[in-house]
């Protein structure tokens, strides 16, 4: 009897669709995908089994699978075609539903993916429809990832008639995410390409081509089993072997092939051929690109040969408009056979994790890139040519913006040489590029050189530079380190150990990057030279350091083992490696995945209330938080400088959002919503924040939450603004019971409590000292101060600096908004590039886009964490409705305001005063007026009366000393709680 | 819904056949008056009357039972049933440090399991009784409910029916609730997962990773045929007195909009039809605004046409909504609607500045400056009153039912 009872539910003869599962030596998987598609939603179906002669179990498990279920048929091919064509081909042939899809058998499709397909087809009368294609990941430490393919492509439910109306389409090359209507294949006599790879191509472009109707829809239709860094590379994924170099090629000028077919049609339009052709430089290329300089010659040369061959049959346009601009570079640097240039570019391209990959592509410098006026070329070289210069213009990617300690700036190591002594004496020695002249000669330059796991960091060593020397357009450095004594592996968990340049400028920061190399030099030219290791787990799991280049290009330095025991140890993680074996890996994997439960919020929040809450509260200890964790800033930066200065002796945490950069050095760092940064709030004598902790988060009765806030305020707070009025009960209640935390709340006046404390309904017993980010703008030597403070941000000592700080404005939901600051920056550049600077200080979810003409004259300092600082250097302000106007009113200088959007802002948010009648400074709408009110600054000076009672009447709390007396209450022996 | 006509064919080519079916509505409970209730009876009443053998099954029972069908007159043309007539809702499973640490809830947790299952036996019996079993279909109306038709299916055997599920809320309240996580687990599997808009369909696909999703909106439960007077002085506004419908804010709204020194509506009445335990509250709000004189409390009608047909704007000052069914039936009365953009049903409803208005949640002024617009203008009254019969004939009972018919076939092939 057969096991499949939704095989009696179709009645009708024809199926709708027919799925072909290819399979080859794959009989343990082949019923995970044949299950997949029986347990559709979809009953009306048949599954076409292609076996292309395997020679395991395969045909037995097929064999089974068809007698179970009337809706499988096997097929077998006579001889093995060692590819994925034959197989569906056939498939093809033998289908009898009105619509075909494919599948191979180490993959699946999701449950409803059938259903929704067809349903998708039926209403839309589409020829192809296309959905998700799901990469599922399987990472080695056992963790399952989906990562969505083209996940833009898809974000919306589209129907096009031809692929003309989204010529882009053609960067989904994957013919298994898609259904095809029989009749299609069959009138235009589609098949895939026998004996080639990377049939996939050549079949989903004459399918879009053929498609009068297309169908996308947002729902996943297929899960594509990835193995992360599998021992054994797929058929499809051995990218360094020449053959396959052909291949892509040959498929590329089929593809062309019928493209210029169907240009020559009326469907035909030119715009898709230039779509194809600039995906080919952005996505093939760049896939060879990457790792080329690693290459033998041999292959090096033949893949040049080809490339420059196909690389010249492509449009123009696709030149100018592929938006991957280093990749274009790098076209252009291998037709010109420039390879010195063209090796900077596989730097650019290597090393990018899916996670990192956005940040390296605007911070990767690895050129020492040309300037000439607002351009910014990849290199010197072929820019007296205008094709060249249209070639190498890199400047949307930005990278001449990146503040130094953001740079990832490419470290080389050019000496690795032994020293006398120990056998693990070592002299490292490297140099870093410098593009435009980013670090100055003059700068105070130290490094040192980070030792750390490729993965799984648990511990690391630094070494200090013995040397570190500017030589123009590169950094030399170098280091004496002895691998057997200083760097210790623990072994078994981190046997691969890479480096990582720290190179400090001054006051400018630290920038990090990875120390790589084409070939190991020096003394490991030719060999890879090895030295005796130490691990902390003692030489039975290894004891030897092989200097090597990882497949990512970094040097690295892999723990091995020589000696019989260390072997014999070491054999079952070595096993882990091969699909089989490995059970204390596997054992290990399975751990690792049982941990992730752990981090479920429901877990957490469990354990936090059931048992951290029950753990002792710890005397002395404080949370700091500013605003969740975003950076070392504000109010509880102040108190925590006050508090150190009082020599505090107990346990000081700071909360960060995922990056510490900024944050001391001496508080323990815990990351907002982790188990360390619960159990430190469980068992914390104070709270400092100024915004919120997780309002989940209880606070117990021994525990004092001092609420600093964030501002003065002019906009409506609380329950007078829209947001909280559309609360539903219960989340006035959380909210309600997240204010009732607060057990202190800092004021600046009497005004804060009419607002503030009204507005949220606290029960906190209003502290009555002002802000401790004020202090030093009351204090006597704010003047200095600012002075320094200008000479560190290298503002030259006769020029004026306005600051200019609007506040937030909504943008589309989520991103970081980019704000328009209402008047011309590169206008005010030309007005006032003699005599301003113009500092602009965005609101922390907003960013701002300084054109780089106005450079000079107008800088992003939004990435400057302490605004008071700013406010210390700047000799007036400019300012919408920020709250910084009143502490600014502090310092008694020029207060300029523009507001070319008043109405629809009060509007929108709602204030508690009219701006207009009570402004301590001029009031500006348009550009004109604002630039006269510059002009105006230090001619006039109609508003320093007004500007003396706006202090008072928001600030008669702030006299310079709140910090201090927050610390004398609450952290003094015997203070108050 | 971008492919109503091609939606059509589909019925035909059914309809040809003229398959009428054994149709299972599962709620959570059916004998109360509430949204979901009310949708149920409506959807047996239309289905019956298209041939299908429709029966409503509720889990749980009432304590204070009511027909929501009541006032026809005539007996219900579907069946109902209650798997646990002496239960009034379920215990939650405790927590799993209650359940090491407390033996005793523990305890009484699997004994609840226990009754749980006799009650899937139950249905699973009731399904059982199908005239046609091959053609059956269940709809399970509420996600909790999802757990005994899921009890239920292996008991059926390999002929269970396919089951579409539904979520008759926004997929923002649903996140908000632990029902977002339940959808997930319970629902992922269903042979369709329905919401009452395509907005929220799509973000359960995008957000939830719901691939079932889909969505077919409620039947108008009036005809649309207008008929309201755009030259009365009349704010209509319906809806229970809690304060999940915000008439709070709408009253509010009210008294900033009366307040306006440009114009003057002093000839003009604000009547909240609905009855619940806001409306003290309310009664006093408007008092120490000053506006008890032109804010009528008027209770609950049986005649809800009637009643909307005496005013010339439709206001709403609703915090959340799953589909706003008051809208819908202002709508079809010709009454131009303004409201706040609390949930895609609305905004699926309301086109700005065509039939009525939409502002953002909470922004009191801003609904009281549009509904003072419409207050001042006659002629944009009716042109949009007319716009808002038009917009809403896609809700037309007949349309409806069609998009279901087409969802029953879809499933069983």
């Amino acid at each position: 009897m057969p096991a499949d009872p939704a095989a009696t539910a179709s009645d009708t003869g024809v199926p709708d669709i027919s799925v072909v599962v290819i399979v080859y030596n794959d009989a343990a998987r082949l019923p995970a995908a044949v299950r997949s598609v029986l347990g559709q939603t979809l009953r009306n179906l048949e599954v076409l089994i292609v076996d292309d002669c395997s020679t395991d179990a395969t045909p037995q498990v097929a064999a089974k699978l068809a007698a179970e279920s009337p809706r499988v048929r096997s097929l077998r091919l006579e001889r093995n075609s060692g590819g994925c064509s034959a197989p569906r081909n056939e498939g093809i042939e033998q289908a009898r539903g009105r619509y075909v899809m494919f599948l191979d058998s180490d993959d699946t499709l999701d449950r409803h993916a059938c259903l929704n397909l067809l349903q998708t087809a039926e209403e839309t009368g589409a020829d192809l429809v296309s959905g998700v294609c799901v990469r599922v990941l399987h990472n080695r430490s056992g963790l399952i990832e989906n990562v969505p393919w083209w996940p833009e492509m898809y974000a919306e439910r589209r129907v096009l008639d031809g692929v003309a109306q989204m010529p882009d389409l053609l960067r989904d090359t994957l013919s298994t995410n898609k259904l095809y209507r029989r009749g299609l294949l069959e009138e235009h006599e589609l098949r895939f390409p026998v004996g080639f790879h990377y049939e996939d191509l050549l079949f989903s472009a004459k399918a879009y081509l053929a498609a009068d109707r297309i169908a996308l829809i947002p729902q996943t239709v297929y899960r594509w089993n990835v193995a992360v860094r599998a021992a054994e590379r797929s058929i499809s994924n051995r990218r360094d072997q020449i053959g396959n170099v052909r291949d892509r090629v040959r498929i590329h000028e089929l593809i062309d092939e019928a493209l210029t077919a169907w240009l020559a049609t009326p469907a035909g339009d030119r715009e898709v051929k230039i779509a194809k052709d600039a995906k080919f430089i952005e996505h093939d290329l760049v896939l060879y690109l990457r790792d080329l300089p690693y290459q033998d010659p041999a292959y090096i040369a033949e893949f040049s040969e080809l490339m420059r061959g196909y690389l010249a049959t492509l449009s123009p346009e696709a030149f100018e408009r592929c938006p991957h601009r280093v990749a274009v570079a790098g076209a252009f640097l291998l037709l010109r056979d420039d390879w010195d240039n063209l090796v900077t570019v596989s730097e650019h391209l290597l090393d990018r994790t899916r996670d990192s990959a956005k940040h390296l592509e605007t911070t990767r410098i690895t050129s020492d890139l040309m300037r000439d006026g607002k351009h910014i070329y990849w290199c010197q070289a072929h820019t007296e040519t205008d094709e060249g210069r249209a070639a190498l213009d890199v400047t949307s990617l930005g990278l001449h913006r990146v503040a130094f300690a953001q740079a990832n700036l490419a470290s080389r190591l050019t000496g690795l040489e032994r020293l006398p002594g120990s056998s693990g004496r070592v002299r490292l020695s490297g140099e870093t590029v410098n593009p435009l002249g980013l670090i100055p000669p003059d700068a105070q330059l130290s490094a040192a050189v980070e030792f750390r796991p490729a993965a799984r960091a648990v511990r690391s060593y630094r070494i200090k530079a013995r040397e570190v020397r500017h030589e123009g357009s590169r950094i030399a450095w170098s280091l004496d380190v002895d691998l057997t004594k200083k760097i210790k592996p623990l072994g078994l968990i981190d046997q691969v150990w890479e480096l990582k340049l720290r190179l400090t400028s001054g006051s400018e920061g630290t920038s990090v990057s990875k120390v790589t190399a084409l070939k190991l030099p020096g003394e490991g030219a030719g060999h890879e030279p090895t030295f005796p290791a130490r691990p902390l787990l003692t030489r039975a799991v290894g004891d030897e350091w092989i200097a090597g280049i990882s497949h990512r290009g970094a040097v690295t330095f892999t723990l091995a083992a020589r000696n019989p025991v260390a072997r014999a140890v070491n054999s079952p993680f070595a096993k882990a490696t091969s699909s089989r074996g490995g059970r204390l890996f596997k054992l290990a994997q399975k751990l690792n995945r049982r941990a992730q439960i752990l981090n479920d919020p429901r877990i957490k929040r469990e354990v936090y209330n059931k048992v951290l809450l029950r753990l002792p509260v710890r005397r002395g200890s404080v949370v700091f938080e500013s605003h969740l964790g975003r950076s070392y800033s504000d109010n509880p930066k102040y108190i925590h400088l006050a508090l150190r200065a009082a020599g505090h002796k107990g346990r000081v945490y700071w909360s960060h959002a995922g990056g510490t950069g900024g944050f001391p050095s001496d508080a323990r760092l815990v990351k907002r919503g982790s188990w360390g940064y619960l159990r430190a709030l469980a068992r914390a004598e104070f709270w400092v924040d100024n915004q919120g902790f997780p309002q989940w988060i209880r606070k117990r009765p021994g525990t004092t939450y001092i609420q600093t806030w964030h501002g003065t305020a002019l906009k409506t707070m609380g329950v007078n603004t829209p947001q909280v009025k559309a609360m539903l009960t219960a989340d006035r209640k959380k909210l309600a019971a997240a204010v009732g935390r607060f057990d202190h709340f800092l004021v600046r006046s009497a005004w804060d409590i009419r607002t503030l404390v009204e507005a949220f309904e606290m029960r906190a017993e209003p502290l009555r000292v002002g802000y401790p980010r004020n202090d030093p703008l009351c204090a006597t030597d704010r003047e200095e101060k600012g002075a320094q403070l200008r000479k560190d941000l290298g503002i030259p000592a006769d020029r004026k600096v306005l600051l200019y700080a609007p506040t937030f404005r909504q943008g589309s939901a989520g991103s970081a908004a980019v704000f328009e600051p209402g008047f011309d920056l590169l206008e005010f550049a030309r007005r006032f590039g003699e005599t301003h600077v113009l500092l602009v200080r965005a609101h922390y979810l907003n960013r701002v886009e300084v054109p780089s003409a106005a450079g000079g004259t107008v800088r992003d300092v939004s990435a400057h964490p302490d605004v008071t600082e700013l406010m210390l250097a700047s000799d007036a302000l400019i300012t919408d409705y920020s709250s910084v106007m009143f502490d600014y009113a502090l310092l008694d200088r020029p207060l300029l305001f523009f507001t070319p959007d008043a109405d629809a802002y009060a509007q929108d948010r709602g204030t508690y005063f009219d701006l207009a009648e009570r402004a301590p400074g001029p009031i500006t709408a348009d550009q004109d007026a604002l630039f006269a009110a510059i002009d105006a600054i230090g001619t006039t000076d109609a508003y320093a009366q007004a500007r003396k009672s706006f202090a008072h009447d928001f600030g008669e709390y702030d006299t310079g000393t709140a910090a201090a007396r927050v610390v004398e209450k609450f952290f003094k022996r015997g203070g108050a709680r | 819904m971008t492919a109503a006509p091609a939606q059509a064919s589909v019925v035909q080519r059914v309809g040809a056949t003229a398959v009428t079916r054994d149709v299972f509505v599962v709620c959570n409970t059916i004998h109360e008056v509430g949204g979901v209730q009310r949708w149920a009876h409506r959807m047996g009443e239309l289905l019956a009357a298209r041939g299908h053998r429709v029966r409503l099954i509720g889990v749980f029972a009432v304590r204070d039972p009511q027909d929501p069908a009541a006032g026809s007159g005539e007996p219900a043309p579907y069946a109902t049933s209650v798997l646990h007539p002496d239960k009034f809702g379920a215990k939650p499973r405790p927590a799993l440090l209650s359940r090491i640490g407390n033996p005793t809830a523990a305890l009484r947790y699997r004994r609840w399991r226990s009754e749980q299952r006799a009650g899937a036996a139950r249905l699973a019996a009731l399904l059982k009784t199908a005239a046609d079993p091959a053609s059956a279909v269940v709809i399970c109306a509420q996600v909790h409910a999802m757990e005994w038709v899921e009890l239920a299916a292996p008991e059926q055997g390999p002929t269970a029916p396919p089951v579409i599920a539904m979520s008759h809320e926004s997929y923002e309240a649903a996140q908000a609730s632990s029902r977002g996580r339940r959808v997930r687990q319970h629902y992922a599997g269903a042979a369709r997962f329905l919401s009452l808009t395509q907005i929220d369909a799509d973000r359960w696909i995008r957000e939830g990773g719901m691939n079932n999703a889909d969505a077919i909106p409620n039947p108008l439960p009036l005809p649309a045929d207008g008929g309201a007077d755009p030259a009365a002085q009349v704010v209509v506004s319906a809806g229970r007195l809690s304060q999940e419908k915000g008439f709070d804010l709408l009253v509010e709204a009210w008294a900033l909009a009366l307040a306006d020194p440009a114009h003057d509506r002093s000839g003009w009445t604000l009547r909240i039809h609905g009855e619940g335990p806001e409306r003290a509250a309310l009664t006093a709000q408007a008092a120490s605004l000053g506006v008890s004189g032109s804010v009528e409390l008027a209770g609950q009608t049986t005649e809800i046409g009637a009643a909307l047909k005496q005013g010339s704007v439709f206001a709403s000052g609703s915090r959340a909504e799953g589909f706003p069914m008051a809208l819908l039936e202002a709508m079809a009365c010709g009454l131009p609607c303004v409201a706040f953009d609390c949930a895609p049903g609305v905004r699926e409803l309301i086109h700005d500045g065509s039939n009525g208005a939409l502002v953002s949640p909470g922004n009191v002024h801003a609904l009281a400056e549009r509904l003072g617009a419409l207050m001042d203008s006659r002629e944009s009254r009716g042109q949009q009153g007319r716009a808002a019969t038009e917009s809403v004939a896609a809700y037309a009972p007949g349309r409806i039912v069609e998009r279901w018919e087409a969802m029953f076939a879809l499933v069983h092939r």
